[in-house]
């Protein structure tokens, strides 16, 4: 049955519900509404009858639809610069990194993955059996998924799609933790298989190479191409000297410059 | 008294240099009243107020525990010799309490019930009086709203709570030492732990970044909202640092505990908002659990407000509950009768207690049927008008809003708030 009507099997139903105006409409509020972090109340009508159009012309096609949306104009609003006039620039413009994405996001870029093996507490009779390995930023019981942003569905149903005092904190600890691996595992690879540390060696101190490093990790991490001699780099070459003179520890050096970039406005927001 | 601001942090010598503040604090609110502080303490799983608060023994419709009617001020309240702590609490600061009866959830649903008693509406993506009263009054704060139970809703203003976790997550955040490891417990890692001077140095590059990104694509709308939350939470961040005592919030959540820290947060000007809880009361098996859980709640209230009654406020002379309202709620009652695991279902009429600054107190408002029917109300005056409109959670919630200086038609424009709260 789909609203009176009977059905027979689910392709008679998909059917019925592809034709009913108030799900494509409702879909693509959602789709619309999740790529750019607001409420379906949030989505303008005529931007949502337009995506409706697209889902019928696709033949409700999601993947049409999701393209259309992250290709489209508002989803560039971000990096705009100057004001367009339209509104457009109130309502949409930077993403915040879900909890999840946070996650993948910093194990694609140093392979670390926050996770932790609670098997051994298996034994334990105040906790619940089989707690497994639970990714920290997925799991929001033991882990830091509300605390970054997200939901559990039961204490907090809606996440949060900006930055508070303990969203910061998560971002601050998953960079510590990202820095740290990387430059003790970096420097004990072969060049070719690191994960970012591919220019320097643990004595490498001179400004020239140390700035060639600092360029690849701009491109790397926040995909800005700059030469490495331009003044952009500047103050990230400036951090990493000033915590090489403070510690005279050319890891520690690049532990502290990593934390501090990998915690950067560019890496919490896209 | 030292508070925990984005100024002083500023003034104080800190790196964190931020743009001026964007709101001053209001002297007094549109609702008539002066700004009070904040604290909500939740008794989730919904309890049985025929316990304490909605006397009714000696009737067939309604199965309730062994006790007799005291009276404290003009409250009557239900009273026995195995739970003690209520009756110590009443006796203390009865003056200062307005009981709120039969108050109507229109749900039956933990979740739906929850959201509607916390934010007097039916939606998960309003704030809830908590997070509303915070950002009113105080967003400048370093922590406005602190949560340190597990339920709360903050909606459009996610950016000024400051959220313990479930299982206090939020001290292994401040202390990764304590916190769950990464990897496992026989070999854990932990992150790297820049020393003061290094902490300093990534600060001063993120707040540079962050500052150029502002001047670059962060002047109007959207974006500088979000630069702005992300610049304010990396103060905020810090200044959590500072409340060393969150560690002990560990995961049993001990309610005395909680108490204590959210005294800690309110004296020392972190927040203006916290919320606290008590969980378990989902009683559908063996009802007269809801001894044991009262015995725990009001020994944790009577410790809260017995220490806001004698620590000093913030103005000459006053003390801290001169300046703060408590409100003690739980989402849903319990049905009138025992299933046959001797426990209660759920119930769609509730109780709370409104107490501290403002407060018509010594007094009941609102009532409820011999069949736990919530009986229809005036809100001007709290007297009951049987066949009367019902006191709804909104009315509740709009009530509190006024009582802290909220002008609730702001948040709350479809609830006339239950005026008969304040004096």
């Amino acid at each position: 049955m789909y609203f009176g009507t009977s059905t027979d099997g689910l392709v008679e139903l998909g059917r019925l519900m592809a034709d009913d105006p108030r799900f494509s409409l409702c879909a693509a509020k959602r789709f619309y509404g999740y790529f750019h972090q607001l409420a379906t109340d949030e989505v303008p009508l005529h931007i949502a009858a337009s995506l409706q159009k697209l889902l019928y012309d696709t033949g409700m096609d999601a993947k049409a639809l999701a393209r259309a949306i992250v290709l489209g104009e508002d989803f560039r609003v971000s990096h705009v610069v100057t004001d367009q006039g339209d509104g457009r620039m109130d309502r949409v413009g930077y993403k915040k990194l879900r909890p999840i994405q946070m996650g993948q996001l910093i194990r694609e870029l140093t392979g670390f993955e926050w996770a932790t093996d609670l098997t051994s507490l298996d034994d334990d009779p105040n906790l619940p059996y089989g707690l497994g390995a639970p990714n920290l930023l997925e799991d929001s019981f033991f882990g830091y998924n509300v605390l970054a942003g997200g939901i559990d569905a039961i204490f907090v149903t809606r996440p949060s799609h900006t930055y508070s005092a303990t969203s910061s904190l998560v971002l601050r600890t998953l960079a510590g933790h990202a820095a740290r691996k990387v430059v003790d595992e970096d420097f004990d690879q072969p060049a070719a298989q690191r994960w970012l540390l591919h220019l320097v060696e643990v004595n490498t101190d001179d400004e020239g190479t140390i700035r060639e490093q600092l360029a690849a990790l701009h491109l790397r991490l926040y995909g800005e191409r700059h030469p490495s001699e331009d003044a952009a780099l500047d103050s990230t070459w400036a951090l990493w000297r000033a915590a090489f003179a403070h510690s005279s520890d050319i890891s520690r050096a690049w532990k502290t410059t990593l934390s501090a970039m990998l915690q950067d406005v560019r890496i919490a927001y896209y | 008294m030292h508070k925990l601001s984005r100024r002083n942090l500023i003034l104080g010598g800190s790196a964190l240099l931020g743009t001026a503040l964007a709101d001053a604090r209001p002297t007094r609110a549109a609702s008539g009243a002066p700004p009070r502080k904040l604290i909500l303490m939740v008794a989730s799983g919904g309890w049985d107020p025929t316990y304490v608060l909605d006397p009714k023994p000696g009737l067939s419709t309604i199965d309730g525990p062994s006790g007799e009617i005291r009276r404290f001020d003009d409250i009557p309240v239900f009273t026995d010799a195995s739970r003690p702590a209520p009756t110590a609490f009443f006796e203390a600061h009865a003056s200062r309490c307005q009981v709120i009866n039969g108050v109507q959830t229109q749900s039956i649903v933990h979740a739906d019930c929850l959201k509607r008693v916390l934010t007097g509406t039916p939606s998960d993506a309003s704030p809830d009086i908590g997070a509303i009263t915070a950002f009113t009054h105080a967003r400048e704060l370093a922590a406005p709203y602190l949560v340190l139970g597990q339920t709360s809703y903050t909606g459009p203003l996610a950016s000024i709570a400051a959220r313990a976790g479930t299982a206090n997550q939020i001290g292994g955040l401040l202390n990764p030492y304590a916190g769950l490891p990464a990897g496992s417990f026989e070999q854990p890692t932990y992150p790297f732990m820049p020393d003061v001077t290094e902490e300093s140095l990534i600060r001063e590059y993120v707040t540079a970044r962050t500052a150029r990104e502002t001047a670059i694509r962060g002047q109007l709308g959207h974006n500088k909202r979000r630069l702005e939350d992300f610049s304010d939470s990396l103060w905020r961040g810090d200044a959590l640092k500072n409340v060393g005592t969150l560690g002990e919030l560990d995961f049993t959540r001990d309610l005395m505990v909680q108490a204590r820290l959210a005294l800690e947060g309110l004296e020392t000007g972190l927040c203006y908002a916290v919320q606290i809880e008590l969980g378990g009361w989902d009683t559908h098996a063996n009802n007269a659990a809801q001894t044991n859980l009262n015995e725990r709640l009001y020994a944790g209230l009577k410790y809260l407000v017995d220490e806001l009654a004698a620590r000093p406020g913030e103005n000459a002379g006053s003390k801290m509950i001169d300046e703060t309202v408590v409100v003690v709620l739980s989402e849903m009652g319990r049905t009138p009768k025992l299933n046959a695991a001797a426990g209660k279902d759920h119930w769609p009429v509730t109780s709370a207690i409104v107490l501290g600054s403002g407060v018509a107190g010594g007094r009941v408002v609102g009532a409820s049927s011999d069949e736990l029917g919530a009986v229809g109300v005036d809100l001007e005056t709290g007297s009951s008008l049987p066949g009367g409109t019902q006191l709804a959670y909104g009315n509740l919630a709009a009530g509190i809003l006024s009582l802290v200086g909220v002008d609730p038609a702001t948040f709350l424009p479809n609830s006339e708030p239950l005026h008969a709260l304040a004096t």
